[in-house]
């Protein structure tokens, strides 16, 4: 039979020399110079001491004191340390019994200790009776006693019955979150890095993190190859731990896509200047979909609000720019008015990093990938369109502002080029939104060729270009006379003609919109900038959507009428070509005859 | 000054101390505790990690946030410690279990949110006051326990002992746990009745 004592210098040297003939002794030590390193931890000097100093044999029984502490004994190192055999499959001792000495009682000291239910669990034992000749007794007696069983069972009856909880404050909680999440998503995705490396032994070594593998093991990986983004398009990572095993994550998701990172810098950085930094980063590279993790800054682990958080400055910021740009927001807060906050201020997705009570779901890393390829996927389809068509409805507003509108008229505008955008966005959960964005564009359509600087008059109609008045419709008689007419082909043209007036009933949108296209823009026909065909989807497929038969108006369509609005809009597009091409007014002669019939004038 | 007090997120304080806003102000308006603000706690720290900061001669106690200082910074704070005997506690987020050592000074390597309790206010005046005997009162409010735990340890080793260097090796631990407590007994091995008395008395009050 073979023993292992571990002890330290309040232990009899007597007793050690004489322990000897039981087996193998390690003595506890940590100077004050290990203390100081800005790096030690009890967990990685006992872990370390586990894996690297004392002899791996297999032991039949190891006895350790309570404490281990020489000068604070309510340390309770001993009970760590049989925590770390417990939980340290290198150390090739799981199960084998461990007799703790010390002249307390098992109760008291569950009373002192946190993890004092250690006393409680199989295969531990405890004695007061300190003496060589006892000690040997004590191991005869609980080897006689051992049975093995398999090693899941016994962690699994481990973990239920000894409670190991993190250490630490608010900041701390992130930090576990965060290497829990980044070990989880690298073991499920096979990644195999010299930071992960360097994770996963800080996670090995941290008895809380040796606690969690122990009880939620990792069942199912992910095979990367057999799932990836097909959206076309960029994507943008910003994180003030950049290279810290996050970039390694999403580089391996993004195979294939062109992705870039920032932030290596940000940790001499201010918060503004961190808001700065990545957002001259978006403009130089145009991402479609950023992943932004929340707190970039040291402040912001602190208690402040969400606004002043730096994450959710650079997504105000980056709307801005562009509210197409989808921005999914990487965080470890599980705190939903953080969330509804950002979402408020256009987050467009999240992705949350598995904090460890996550993980009591057997399947959850594997499910939250495969959610990540589903936000990217959706965000990169999403920005394809919204991108394109908040450059657009810039490009619109900035003519508009530059038109001659009154204040009302271009805030009305925007407005329902806002409108427009959210339909599209919704169009992305329910088709039929998509529609209703149509014909909130083509509003815009109705309301620019009513207004008095593109065309004015209901019976007798003129469009204006530059400071010439073209007449395009005029009633004379009992007729109706029009400078263009519609053709078989659906456009207009100018040719000249009449009908009864009886058959008027008022000027559509069709012969007021073509009226502007060829005489305020000079062009030829109506069918110019697609016109013909905005006009048919507008009564055909956008205001009689058929569900049924998955007919709806297409990406395409909402560009081409955002392109028709932006060509409708732009002034330095009129042109005079056809403005002697109109109707001709009325004579003096021909307006008095006219007045002579109207019946208001008569005797 | 007696007290030196290096926290670089001072945030930290309203978070965890008890009374807040009112803790804070009590540290602030003490005279012997020179606890600089954020800006100039930072540049402070960059000195202490460039190894040029110089520390005054009235000095204490040194209390320092653990994660703001490199490994350089602690080397030469340790070197001041040690020559000039003054106490030190370094307390941060990311320690897991406490640790206290006195050898050649004493030491105290504590979590963020064990240091920041309801002691600190208390522990600070008594130091000042010179009525405190151990960093310990800062961790545990019963450190006297720990104490006497350790005492029946070391008493039940020194019967085990032959060797007599080990022996007043162990004998010299018991009179230094004996000035700290000043029971009205002698802890030693004619008195661990009393001892284990006490110590029943204690975690049965718990």
């Amino acid at each position: 039979m073979k023993a292992l004592l571990i002890y330290n210098d309040n232990i009899a040297s007597q007793f050690v020399i004489d322990f000897e003939k039981l087996g193998s002794t390690y003595k506890y030590q940590v100077g004050k110079q290990e203390l100081l390193n800005s790096n030690f931890t009890i967990d990685k000097k006992i872990d370390s001491i586990l894996k690297a100093e004392i002899d791996k044999s297999k032991y039949d029984c190891i006895f350790i004191p309570y404490s281990l502490s020489e000068e604070n004994y309510l340390e309770f190192t001993g009970l760590r340390f049989a925590c770390h055999i417990r939980l340290t499959p290198e150390f090739n001792n799981l199960q084998t019994p461990i007799v703790f000495f010390g002249y307390e009682t098992e109760n008291e000291i569950n009373k002192l200790s946190e993890i004092g239910t250690i006393l409680f669990s199989r295969g531990i034992y405890t004695t007061e009776k300190i003496s060589v000749q006892d000690f040997e007794k004590q191991m005869r007696f609980v080897v006689n006693n051992q049975s093995g069983i398999p090693e899941e069972i016994f962690l699994k009856q481990f973990t239920e019955r000894v409670n190991i909880s993190p250490s630490g404050n608010y900041a701390t909680h992130h930090s576990i979150t965060n290497e829990w999440s980044i070990y989880r998503w690298a073991t499920a995705l096979k990644i195999d890095d010299e930071y992960i490396q360097i994770i996963e032994k800080n996670i090995s070594s941290n008895l809380y993190f040796k606690y969690l593998k122990a009880q939620f093991p990792i069942k199912e990986t992910i095979d990367a190859n057999n799932q990836i983004i097909t959206e076309e398009g960029k994507i943008l990572y910003i994180d003030d731990e950049v290279e810290k095993g996050w970039d390694i994550i999403f580089r391996k998701i993004c195979t294939l896509k062109r992705y870039e990172s920032i932030g290596n810098d940000f940790k001499n950085l201010d918060s503004s200047r961190i808001v700065e930094s990545a957002i001259t980063k978006v403009n130089e590279f145009n991402p479609d979909v950023i992943i932004l993790d929340f707190r970039l800054h040291d402040d912001d682990f602190e208690n402040i609000s969400p606004e002043n958080v730096t994450g959710y400055k650079i997504l105000k910021s980056i709307k801005e720019i562009n509210k197409g740009i989808q921005v999914i927001i990487l965080s470890a807060t599980n705190k939903i008015w953080n969330l509804l906050e950002l979402q408020k201020a256009g987050a467009d997705g999240f992705i949350l990093k598995e904090s460890p009570e996550l993980s009591v779901e057997e399947n959850y890393s594997k499910n939250a990938i495969s959610e990540i390829y589903t936000i990217l996927d959706d965000g990169l389809k999403r920005a394809k369109l919204l991108k394109k068509v908040v450059e657009q409805s810039k490009k619109i507003t900035g003519f508009i502002e530059g038109g001659d509108y009154s204040k009302e008229f271009k805030q009305s505008v925007e407005n329902n080029l806002a409108i427009a955008f959210k339909m599209l966005y919704e169009s992305f959960t329910d088709k039929k939104y998509i529609n209703y964005s149509y014909l909130q564009l083509f509003l815009i359509i109705e309301q620019l060729v009513n207004h008095e600087s593109f065309l004015n008059g209901d019976e007798d109609i003129r469009v204006k270009c530059g400071d010439k008045e073209i007449l395009v419709q005029q009633r004379y008689k009992n007729k109706v006379k029009r400078s263009i007419k519609l053709t078989s082909n659906g456009k207009y043209e100018i040719v000249a003609y009449e009908f009864p007036s009886n058959k008027f009933k008022r000027a559509d949108t069709n012969f007021k919109v073509s009226s502007v296209l060829i005489y305020r823009f000079g062009n030829p026909n109506s069918s110019t900038n697609s016109w013909t065909k905005i006009y048919e989807n507008r009564n055909t497929k956008a205001a009689h959507f058929d569900r049924k038969n998955n007919r709806f108006i297409n990406e395409n369509e909402i560009i081409e009428v955002l392109n028709f609005l932006s060509y409708f809009t732009d002034n330095s597009n009129i042109s005079d070509s056809n403005v002697a091409k109109g109707l001709k007014e009325k004579t003096m002669e021909e307006a008095l005859e006219e007045l002579k019939k109207d019946p208001r004038f008569r005797k | 000054m007696k007290i030196l007090f290096l926290e670089d997120r001072p945030s930290r304080q309203l978070l965890f101390l008890p009374n807040k806003e009112k803790d804070v102000e009590h540290i602030r308006s003490l005279k012997s505790v020179y606890m600089p603000e954020s800006n100039e706690c930072k540049e402070i720290i960059a000195q202490i990690n460039q190894n040029n900061y110089n520390f005054e001669n009235s000095l204490k106690l040194i209390i320092v946030h653990k994660s703001a200082l490199e490994t350089r910074g602690l080397e030469y704070i340790n070197n001041f410690c040690k020559n000039e005997k003054v106490k030190l506690v370094c307390f941060s987020g990311g320690i897991s279990q406490l640790t206290y050592n006195n050898e050649d000074y004493e030491f105290l390597n504590i979590n963020s949110s064990d240091f920041y309790t309801e002691r600190l206010v208390p522990f600070l005046n008594g130091f000042i006051a010179e009525k405190s005997e151990t960093l310990l009162e800062l961790a545990n409010k019963e450190w006297k326990l720990s104490y006497m735990l350790l005492a029946r340890q070391i008493i039940g080793s020194i019967a085990l002992e032959n060797d007599e260097d080990v022996k007043f090796n162990l004998e010299d631990k018991l009179d230094k746990i004996n000035n700290i407590l000043s029971f009205d007994f002698t802890i030693n091995s004619e008195n661990t009745e009393k001892l284990n008395t006490e110590i029943k008395r204690i975690i049965l009050s718990l």
